[in-house]
């Protein structure tokens, strides 16, 4: 193996870092943001002191500041929110929790954030990506790539993603939609379900396991795609905590089947009644749904090895 | 309505070709931004560097993230007044991250802590076995132990690294980005973009065979050197 094989291989096999607690992070920052604006009033204090015209001047500032800081916050402050936040792992000015309203943009520069639309859907963001959330069934994709779980039957409206290429509209779906190029073409990835694409040339319908690029010209092209596999990480990094406080072990597994792509399969019935009834305790804190497996299973005595995208179970033998 | 900065590195746009000069060079010129009042440079400061710093504290403190958090509070509100003596001769990260170990040692000291080992195999592994599952958990426990001290191994490592080097070999090994799209996110061309990863490749084996030697802090209480 080649340095460059090494260095790929540790990276492949550990996966994303573990993101810290949005919650965590907001706090050290908004307690540093406090010491420093200290550190500078301190330090702006010895070099000039407060004359009565600087008074006036910062009076004067702070009022229009203000004024600004209101139109740029509270456009849309009648509308009720159509978003809240889940998980917005290095977006700055983004913490869990959060409302979104209608109108809002969302930029996430180096970071992934996780939403979740007022209608159920679960949206989530890569990084380098903006959109705008129109409503809460509408979304305007700008830049970037957005994944979409509409996670089945049981909403009243299908989510429509605007593009400049084209209207990306779910029927129970998992998709990713990306711009390419600068927005030259419209690449979507359907996961689980159906999308319908409206552009320049037409309709198309992409079934789960197709991609489907759609250019400027309004030329189609289409290939097959899995739906587990590298192409889906950024959607697992961004994905929100997951909690398995109280899940059997057959929901769990069915919680991770979902984020990854992978078909669940147990070597024997017997184990996949059991599963049913294994009730999983603990708190997984950050780690991914992949990840989680590696420290939930041993503890119920199971191996588990995935081949081509199946996730196969069985109980371990003890040597 | 949240409006965003227009990216993660709002405010400081690279024009470097990522050389770890020139990444020195930037940590330091970060830095003054900072303190002469850049609020940009502030919020960068805290995006690129709290994350590393909160995830070295965490191991160290044996997943105590209530103490971790307050562990890195402190820190970086200290580090602020000694911050104007950053020079760029080391990596910022690593510059903090020795403050912080400061911090910790004297938060033992304080509170008389001694290390604990935390398994959380056997946490779950407990309720399972009373729920009446299969039993061997304490085996698969060690298995996964060792599994995770070498991905914790590799995480450790890239936090240790320039977040820009830390990035760009996660983009390219763990999401499998073409070359092309990890330019245009470092905003630098291909060619400099494939001589960033030569060398971050360079750093990342460097840090892991450092790591490696020294390797079991975050399960057994021994400390780590970064």
């Amino acid at each position: 193996m080649n340095e460059e094989e090494q260095v790929r291989h540790l990276l492949e096999g550990a996966g994303p870092r573990p993101e810290v607690p949005p919650e965590d992070l907001a706090r050290i920052k908004a307690a540093f943001r406090a010491e420093w604006e200290q550190h500078l009033g301190r330090r702006e204090a010895r070099r000039f002191p407060l004359s009565g015209r600087r008074l006036w001047a910062l009076a004067a500032s702070l009022l229009a500041a203000l004024g600004l800081g209101w139109w740029l916050w509270s456009p849309g402050s009648s509308s009720a929110p159509v978003a809240r936040v889940e998980s917005a792992a290095g977006v700055a000015r983004l913490t869990a929790g959060e409302e979104i309203r209608a109108g809002a943009e969302l930029e996430t520069g180096e970071g992934y954030a996780a939403l979740r639309l007022a209608g159920g859907p679960s949206l989530r963001l890569d990084a380098g990506s903006r959109v705008r959330l129109l409503s809460e069934s509408e979304v305007r994709l700008e830049r970037g790539a957005l994944y979409l779980d509409s996670e089945g039957a049981g909403f009243a409206d299908a989510v429509a993603v605007h593009t400049p290429l084209g209207v990306v509209t779910d029927v129970g779906t998992q998709f990713e939609a990306r711009l390419l190029g600068e927005g030259s073409a419209l690449r979507v990835r359907v996961r689980e379900g159906a999308v319908r694409v409206d552009g320049s040339g037409g309709s198309h319908q992409a079934d789960a396991g197709t991609e489907l690029t759609l250019r400027a010209d309004g030329s189609a092209t289409r290939q097959r795609i899995a739906a587990h596999g590298p192409a889906w990480s950024w959607v697992l990094r961004a994905a929100p905590p997951l909690a398995v406080e109280g899940l059997t072990l057959a929901e769990f597994l069915d919680r991770v089947s979902r984020e990854t792509g992978w078909t669940i399969r147990y070597a024997d019935p017997d184990l996949a009644e059991s599963a049913r009834t294994i009730v999983v305790h603990g708190d997984l804190g950050r780690l991914a749904p992949d990840q989680a497996l590696e420290v939930v299973l041993p503890g119920a005595g199971l191996d588990h090895q995935v081949v081509d995208g199946v996730l196969v179970l069985r109980v371990r033998v003890p040597n | 309505m949240t409006i965003l900065p227009s990216a993660g590195i709002s405010g400081s746009v690279s024009r470097s070709d990522g050389s770890d000069l020139d990444l020195r060079l930037e940590e330091k010129a970060l830095v003054e931004r900072m303190l002469a009042g850049d609020e940009s440079a502030m919020e960068e400061f805290a995006d690129e560097y709290f994350p590393g710093l909160y995830r070295f504290a965490l191991a160290r403190l044996h997943g105590d993230s209530e103490l971790a958090r307050e562990i890195v509070q402190t820190t970086v509100c200290k580090a602020l007044s000694k911050l104007g003596t950053f020079r760029g001769e080391a990596p910022l990260l690593g510059w903090l991250c020795a403050c912080c170990r400061n911090e910790i040692r004297m938060c033992f000291r304080q509170k008389k802590r001694q290390p604990w080992v935390v398994e959380l195999d056997e946490e779950a592994g407990a309720d399972l076995a009373a729920a009446g599952a299969p039993g061997g958990y304490l085996e698969g426990a060690e298995r996964a132990l060792e599994r995770k001290e070498e991905v914790h191994l590799v995480h450790a490592t890239l936090d240790l690294l320039p977040p820009r080097y830390a990035r760009a070999l996660e983009w390219k090994y763990v999401e499998r980005l073409p070359v092309k799209e990890i330019a245009e996110r470092l905003r630098v061309g291909a060619k400099a973009a494939e001589s960033l990863l030569t060398r971050a490749r360079q750093a990342f084996r460097e840090g892991y065979a450092r790591m490696s030697r020294g390797a079991g802090v975050a399960w057994t209480g021994r400390e780590l050197e970064p």
